[in-house]
């Protein structure tokens, strides 16, 4: 059995306090050049979403 | 209901039921039960994250919200992107490092036993009670529509969930999470291509959007601040960033969903694909209810939609009465019609507009004015009788208005959100019974498939318990409103006890335990006393437990020891 890194999870482990797995790598995302920008995409949508729905409301109140 | 509509809705129920026991497979280890192996990947988990937050609650109650109270309700969820960029580079990572099964073993290691204990209890108040309201809902559309009996139809529904859940535990959950999704957006999205083709013939889409808009029924953003006010722009960013944290972040119904994908990396994405999809997919819910509102502009609705309601105050010695207002009241929604199609003429022609919206907007006050007396009349014959029908307005459409066949598609629509939503929530209660209660406290050690065996046995008496909750269910108004009021009570003093742990390396365990105590008497008196609008419980209870254990330290003294932090 192996540890959930490399995807063959084991056992339900002991109970208590569980000490971190230091060697589980930070993966790039599989599209966009960076995390960073995965979320700048998002936070740019919910902005871009409030702005219209605000154009939304003022057009047709 | 015709025959058509029957076969299409039982063939959608028995499709699931059978779909889940295949997918689930026989797991005979835990991480294979309660994390379905880890081999989820990224659209999956984001269907999974989906559907588990849209319960029937979300179909059925929506409309009716943008109906009454109109499209402000998407403000709500404007902070959910915010938490799920948060919980991508936080606690994602951190949970995948810890190999946890549950948000709540963070707990221990990084305070103590007793705060975990106390996190994980409070998590199984809150959402077994919450499970219950999510097994209710659509139980209330069959009693109300096919007269079933409201214990049966619960015992039915609650009895379906728990087949495929204890079958297949997190596995079955999440596949079968796709096929409903599937059949919520068929459901859904024939319920408003009908919609839009039953609007008069002289009455575009633009027309009934005209109208909805001068109704005031598209206020998508209000940009004032006001605490009372239960929906601004404000509220939802900063209020509901804070309850879509807690709810994403430490509750395990969520939490489970993502810790099932095969990596950091599949997980991060499921929730930035939420992140992205939530709000408009609210938004389009809402807008199907304010286009109902516009239709019922130019159809006569009923003067209160529920009908059993109707029928109890018109049986009763103010039936007469009753009888009269529904007269009047058919007299008012007539008026309002021909003001609303003058309105129409104005707003197109240019001239005469604020005289037809005013005209229209007087005439939309006779029609509410009459409405409210026959509530008032309902209530001073039967003072229990719920003044609200919010939650049978969009019902109340569906089974009037579409052709047979759909009506059972859109049924069956509701039944997969409520299956897909309450199987989650039995997945994860037994998951924290077992890992956090059982295995932690009263039986540590046993082997795989004891605990296997017991984390089923969990799922049957956690459904047995949201199905007798269910039963009680019935008076609490509008039921999304009622879901997340619950929520908000116990998700503010959650976060906080998480994000302490996160983020303030100061305070120690016994320091954030009476914090949390007294951050929850805190935000239940805010309930209780003051008229403080819902979603700032979640910033009341977050912030005092973390202001209250920074106090506490010094008086405690000695700092449990450190162990992980989301910036180690």
């Amino acid at each position: 059995m192996g540890s959930p890194k490399d995807g063959s999870p084991g056992p339900l482990p002991e109970p208590g306090p569980r000490s971190p797995d230091p060697g589980l790598p930070d993966e790039p995302p599989p599209f966009g050049r960076s995390w960073g920008t995965l979320y700048a995409v998002v936070g740019c949508t919910l902005a871009a979403l409030i702005v219209l729905f605000y154009a939304f409301t003022r057009a047709l109140e | 209901m015709s025959q058509l509509d029957w076969v299409v809705l039982a063939s959608a129920l028995l499709l699931m039921v059978v779909y889940g026991v295949w997918r689930g497979g026989r797991s005979t280890d835990t991480r294979g039960f309660l994390l379905g192996g880890r081999e989820m990947r990224w659209g999956t988990v984001a269907l999974s994250i989906m559907a588990t937050q849209a319960s029937a609650i979300t179909f059925l109650s929506t409309p009716g919200q943008a109906y009454a109270d109109g499209m402000r309700f998407v403000q709500f969820y404007l902070g959910l992107p915010i938490a799920m960029i948060v919980l991508s580079i936080t606690a994602v990572p951190l949970y995948y490092r810890l190999k946890i099964f549950t948000a709540y073993e963070f707990l221990e290691g990084r305070f103590d036993l007793k705060t975990r204990a106390l996190t994980a209890f409070l998590f199984l108040i809150q959402r077994g009670l919450a499970a219950g309201l999510t097994i209710f809902a659509p139980s209330l559309i069959l009693s109300v529509i096919l007269g079933w009996d409201m214990r049966v139809t619960i015992l039915v529904i609650g009895g379906l969930v728990i087949v495929y859940t204890t079958s297949g535990g997190t596995r079955a959950v999440s596949r079968t999470q796709v096929l409903q999704a599937a059949i919520i957006l068929a459901g859904m999205g024939a319920a408003f291509v009908v919609l839009l083709t039953s609007l008069p013939a002289d009455v575009s889409l633009l027309d009934a959007v005209r109208v909805a808009g001068k109704s005031g029924r598209l206020n998508a953003i209000d940009l004032s601040f006001n605490l009372n006010d239960r929906y601004t722009l404000w509220s939802g960013l900063i209020g509901g960033a804070f309850l879509a944290l807690s709810y994403f972040g430490t509750d395990q119904s969520q939490v489970q969903r993502y810790l099932s994908g095969q990596s950091v990396t599949q997980s991060r994405l499921g929730l930035l694909f939420n992140g992205m999809a939530k709000v408009p997919m609210q938004f389009a819910i809402l807008f199907l209810g304010a286009m109902v509102f516009a239709f019922y502009q130019f159809k006569a609705p009923p003067i209160f939609f529920d009908p059993v309601e109707t029928a109890r105050v018109r049986a009763s010695s103010d039936g007469v009465r009753f009888g009269e207002l529904e007269s009047r009241y058919g007299e008012a929604v007539g008026a309002r019609e021909r003001r609303a199609r003058e309105l129409l003429k104005a707003l197109k022609s240019g001239s005469g507009r604020e005289e037809a919206q005013r005209a229209f907007a007087e005439a939309g006050a006779r029609a509410d004015a009459v409405r409210g007396e026959a509530i008032a009349l309902m209530r001073s014959g039967d003072p229990r009788a719920n003044p609200s029908d919010t939650n049978y307005v969009f019902l109340s459409f569906v089974v009037k208005y579409l052709p047979a066949g759909l009506v059972g598609l859109v049924l069956a629509a509701v039944f997969a959100a409520s299956m897909s939503a309450s199987s989650a929530e039995l997945n994860a209660l037994a998951s924290t019974t077992v890992v956090d209660v059982y295995r932690r406290l009263l039986r540590p050690g046993a082997g795989e498939g004891h605990y296997v065996l017991v984390s089923r046995l969990a799922t049957v008496l956690w459904g047995a318990f949201a199905i007798t909750f269910a039963e009680q269910a019935g008076r609490l108004g509008s039921l999304v409103e009622a879901v997340n009021i619950l929520g908000s009570l116990f998700y503010g003093t959650i976060l906080g006890i998480f994000l302490a742990g996160f983020y303030v390396r100061r305070v120690s365990g016994t320091a954030v335990f009476a914090a949390a105590i007294a951050a929850e008497a805190l935000v239940i008196g805010c309930f209780l006393f003051t008229g403080v609008s819902f979603l700032w419980y979640n910033v009341v209870g977050c912030f005092a437990v973390i202001v209250l254990a920074l106090l506490f330290e010094p008086w405690v003294g000695a700092r449990a020891p450190h162990h992980e932090t989301a910036s180690a």
